[in-house]
């Protein structure tokens, strides 16, 4: 099968064990996301070659890169697998062009045809003004480009990014998704997303896959993960409401449903990402006092206890998940089809800035 | 307005501690110049037996350095990265020169490299060459002493270096070899030219292991730290002149090469 086929088993420190396993197609990105020392990190390593597996297979277009059963391991430098890492590991005694260029001349291409590469990715990707200039002159977000055309530059056949946002700040974050979004669909091979992070799986990810200590607590795609979370930790990562619109002044018009809703947050104007935590949201009988623009009138969907909270999952206008305490949940008699009113006060209702054309509608 | 220095002082024990440990090496050095025939210097120092022995001490000891960076790189990369049986022997042996008394090591190197030696006496056999009393014996002798100064702060460097960079360029495909001289060697520069100025110095001032086994021979095997030992029992004068030359020499080098090269980034 062409694509990434992996079954990574991998002894972490402190006693347990990684033991994941994941395929992707050409032109798929997938999303491995879990908490800080899940092992996540033990996967980068693992498919790029730099830790070898105690047990499974990495087979990638076919061909074995890693199987200790076999007694197959294949180095890091004859994987063909490009790696953008979470701190970039850009070098700095070599300028932005000669970065880039470092690949294809270690591969054994012509000097020319090498600076023509990296010129063209740097081109590409709008950081040609940039190319005389060393790592430690760049933005972060300069950085992060930088790490990209560098991986692209050696025509990898699995594209592979670690925590490739999580270096950057809050506001530069919402721009460099939508770049990343843009040139991850540039890629024609399949693409490996690592994160612990909700929005940028959600948003940049064909499919998710959620690592929880070491082994898979669930495999889908936004939208199974979001309506039928496997595990509380799932439904906690998943429980943020996504929604996809567009900000005036604080009014929000939402692109994929008929209700406005009015944030506290006037700083961003346009496209913007808004999110709304699950236990932002309020449930009533009846219709509550307050500003009625972020009040209205639904159906409960669905009613699934997880433990401690209960996620209610409510039905048009605005199909958002709500935590609630499975008290609450008995007091205000809430079954499949009860009509309730919801509310949420406009600061609890966050913006950023999004593209226009990020996977949207996922609520 | 002209920026305002807070002026610290110093604690008096580390400044009177600190001051004696100063001591120690600046005493020295004003005995000397109490010493110096300043009106005879000139001509002291222009002497056949002290132009020769200049010569063959700067020649020897750059050469000496030369052969350090060349071999003493590659070494003490063998020792930080590759784990190998008998790793901490070789490290140690390697080593041993900085404690070892030069003679020892000099004699050692006669038996090892003389007329006689294990190694000496086939090459001799074969063609003839004998290193024992040449200058390249002088070459040999300050390898042995000065290279270990070299190896030790590479190594340690090597050790430093964060690994994931390495990694990094070897995922661009990049084979070992590459990988140590494009993203390896560039990182671990600063300390390896701290290593190869050490290197030099301790070449240049090499006297035990190089009267052991290159003998003493004006202008092909009596470096200045030998023509010093040589005039101190004949001409005081003389020996004299030829100190502060070697004064001069070194000092001149380690200020220029502590600024330019030494530093680290940081104002030493």
């Amino acid at each position: 099968m062409n694509g990434l086929d992996a079954h990574l088993v991998v002894q972490l420190a402190g006693g347990f064990y990684l033991d994941v396993a994941f395929s992707i197609a050409p032109g798929e990105t997938l999303a491995l996301l879990g908490p800080n020392g899940a092992g996540k990190s033990t996967a980068v390593d693992v498919l790029a070659g730099l830790t070898p597996l105690d047990d499974g297979h990495v087979v990638l277009n076919n061909r074995v890169l890693d199987a200790p059963a076999d007694d197959v391991f294949v180095v890091a430098e004859q994987r063909r697998i490009g790696v953008v890492f979470q701190d970039y590991l850009l070098f700095d005694h070599l300028s932005v062009l000669e970065n880039v260029m470092f690949g294809p001349l270690a591969l054994g291409e012509r000097k020319p045809q090498a600076k023509a590469m990296a010129n063209e990715l740097l081109e590409r990707l709008d950081m040609q003004g940039l190319s005389s200039r060393t790592p430690p002159q760049l933005s972060g977000g300069q950085a992060q480009r930088v790490a990209l055309a560098r991986a692209l530059a050696t025509q990898p056949d699995l594209l592979l990014l670690d925590e490739a946002l999580a270096a950057l700040d809050v506001t530069t974050r919402g721009t460099l998704r939508r770049v990343l979004a843009q040139h991850l669909s540039d890629f024609s091979g399949p693409r490996l997303l690592i994160t612990h992070d909700p929005t940028d799986a959600f948003l940049l990810a064909d499919r998710i896959a959620i690592v929880e200590d070491g082994s898979l607590s669930q495999v889908g795609s936004a939208e199974d993960i979001r309506r039928r979370p496997a595990t509380p930790y799932v439904a906690a990562l998943a429980g943020t409401n996504l929604l996809v619109g567009t900000n005036r002044a604080g009014f929000l018009t939402l692109d994929h449903h008929g209700h406005d809703l009015q944030t506290a947050d006037t700083s961003i104007d346009g496209p913007v990402l808004i999110t709304v935590h699950p236990t932002a949201i309020a449930l009533h009988r009846k219709q509550p006092s307050g500003s009625p623009r972020n009040t209205w009138q639904t159906r409960v969907v669905s009613v699934e206890p997880l433990g401690d909270t209960t996620r209610i999952t409510l039905g048009d206008p605005l199909p958002l998940g709500v935590d609630i305490t499975p008290g609450a949940t008995a007091a205000l008699n809430l079954h499949e089809g009860a009509a309730v009113w919801a509310s949420v006060k406009a600061t609890e209702i966050t913006v950023t800035p999004a593209a226009v054309n990020v996977k949207s509608g996922r609520n | 307005m002209t920026r305002r220095k807070i002026r610290q002082r110093a604690p008096w024990p580390l400044l009177v501690l600190g001051s004696l440990g100063a001591a120690v090496f600046v005493l020295p050095l004003i005995g000397l110049a109490t010493r110096t025939p300043w009106s005879r210097l000139r001509e002291l120092v222009m002497s056949d037996v002290v132009v020769d022995a200049l010569k063959l001490s700067l020649m020897t000891s750059v050469l000496a350095a030369a052969i350090s960076l060349l071999l003493g790189v590659p070494l003490a990369w063998l020792l930080a990265r590759v784990e190998f049986p008998g790793r901490r022997i070789v490290r140690a042996i390697v080593t041993l020169p900085m404690v070892l008394p030069p003679v020892v090591g000099g004699a050692a190197l006669l038996f090892a490299l003389g007329r006689r030696g294990v190694i000496g006496e086939p090459i001799n056999d074969a063609t003839g060459f004998l290193l024992p009393f040449s200058v390249w014996g002088v070459v040999v002798a300050n390898v042995f002493v000065a290279m270990p100064f070299l190896v030790v702060t590479v190594e340690g460097a090597l050790r430093n270096v964060d690994g994931r960079h390495e990694a990094a360029a070897a995922t661009l495909g990049a084979s070992r070899l590459t990988v140590f001289r494009r993203i390896t060697l560039p990182m671990i520069a600063p300390s390896v030219r701290a290593g190869l100025v050490l290197a030099w110095a301790r070449a240049l001032g090499e006297f035990g292991a190089t009267v052991t086994f290159a003998g003493n021979l004006q202008g092909r095997t009596q470096t200045l730290p030998l023509a010093v030992f040589v005039a101190l029992e004949q001409d005081r004068d003389t020996a004299v002149a030829i100190s502060l030359v070697l004064v001069a020499v070194s000092l001149a080098v380690l200020l220029l090469l502590r600024d330019r090269w030494w530093s680290n980034g940081a104002d030493l």
